[in-house]
């Protein structure tokens, strides 16, 4: 396997952690995505073009991968033997971390498609970058932005 | 500002994240060869069936017809294999069309031409459904036909006809019971419930694309 790969994944770990943990709230559904996320990376690495930066193109896959692969009901593929995978949770983050707890509570009611874009907009992605990975329309992740705020005040002020 | 508390918060987990341990080769070549089946694998593995199953009845049809095993002594009593043939080759053709657009979807798109191609790939597979139905009706109705000749050398035509009407007869109460019994419904029904919960579920992405 190319070690280029290993060190693109490595790199951008923290992406790949991030969308497992926003799209699937129990562990084994988090490593059959995870698996299915590396894949897609995998397969698609080799026509990889300059074009976009390598997170963009990282993302795209990752959150279409996320948003159509991945069947909760439909693990088909065994959980990962190898020893040496512990896929950090957003749960787990101890007392002292309130704020956590609070995000994976208000992001855990929004639907998919706004997932992936409040993903983005957290990762302090310009609206061009979220509309040029979801393919949006720059004013459609404004007005969709707007409305996750709403969601998320209603969400953490019941 | 909800938002901007959440943004902090997200910023103390990329922290959190940034300390974890690093992948290595093992784990990595571990997952990729014991990677999950996805809806766009099901559909090509799907296809390759039908590839197999089209080329088979091509080369049945091109045997019969070149062959002649049944004896036929007119033209016309090809008729029936001859429609089938084409068919079945305009079936092959765009069964091509469709697994090269399979080929060509990425998940490297954007994410809502990723749904459209899935979903644009769902709809064109449901004609394909239609139509190897309507063409596995056709052979069960129309070979009747082709031994009517052979009949009227041994019988009247009303008994021709009726010894046909029978026989056609016998393929659609086949063609009924197998359908009542599920034999085409229920043989993956699980499976088809579930690609059809998939495209709905994708369909309704999508449209929230737009």
């Amino acid at each position: 396997m190319d070690k280029g790969f290993i060190d693109i994944l490595n790199e951008h770990r923290n992406l790949i952690y991030k969308v497992c943990n926003l799209y699937c709230d129990d562990p084994e559904d988090r490593k059959d995505l995870f698996q299915e996320i590396v894949f897609q990376i995998w397969k698609s690495l080799g026509s990889f073009r300059n074009e976009a930066a390598l997170s963009t193109w990282m993302y795209r896959i990752a959150l279409n991968t996320a948003i159509t692969h991945f069947k909760k009901e439909k693990r088909a593929v065994k959980p990962i033997s190898v020893t040496g995978i512990d896929l950090p949770d957003l749960d787990d983050s101890g007392a002292g971390e309130e704020g956590l707890q609070q995000l994976a509570r208000a992001i855990e009611h929004l639907d998919k498609v706004d997932k992936s874009i409040i993903l983005l907009y957290l990762e302090e992605k310009s609206y061009e970058e979220i509309s040029e990975i979801t393919g949006l329309s720059k004013s459609n992740v404004g007005v969709r932005i707007n409305r996750i705020k709403i969601k998320l005040s209603q969400t953490l002020n019941p | 500002m909800e938002l901007e508390v959440l943004k902090k918060s997200w910023a103390s987990l990329n922290e959190k994240f940034q300390h974890t341990t690093t992948f290595n080769q093992k784990l990595i070549e571990s997952i990729i060869s014991s990677r999950a089946f996805t809806t766009v694998d099901r559909i090509k593995r799907m296809y390759t069936g039908f590839y197999i199953v089209l080329t088979v009845e091509i080369v049945v049809l091109v045997a019969i017809l070149v062959g002649n095993p049944f004896d036929f002594q007119y033209n016309l009593q090809f008729l029936p294999y001859a429609l089938l043939l084409i068919g079945v080759i305009i079936a092959f053709m765009n069964l091509r069309h469709l697994s090269s657009a399979i080929n060509k979807l990425s998940a490297r798109s954007t994410i809502d031409l990723y749904l459209k191609g899935i979903v644009s790939i769902y709809d064109q597979n449901k004609r394909y459904e239609k139509w190897f139905g309507v063409s596995l009706l056709a052979v069960g109705l129309l070979v009747p036909f082709s031994f009517l000749p052979q009949k009227l050398e041994r019988m009247n035509l009303t008994a021709a006809l009726a010894d046909t009407a029978i026989m056609i007869s016998i393929s659609l109460v086949l063609y009924v019971a197998a359908f009542k019994l599920g034999a085409f419904k229920n043989r993956h029904k699980e499976s088809l419930q579930k690609d059809l919960a998939d495209w709905e579920e994708l369909k309704v992405l999508a449209d929230e694309m737009n």
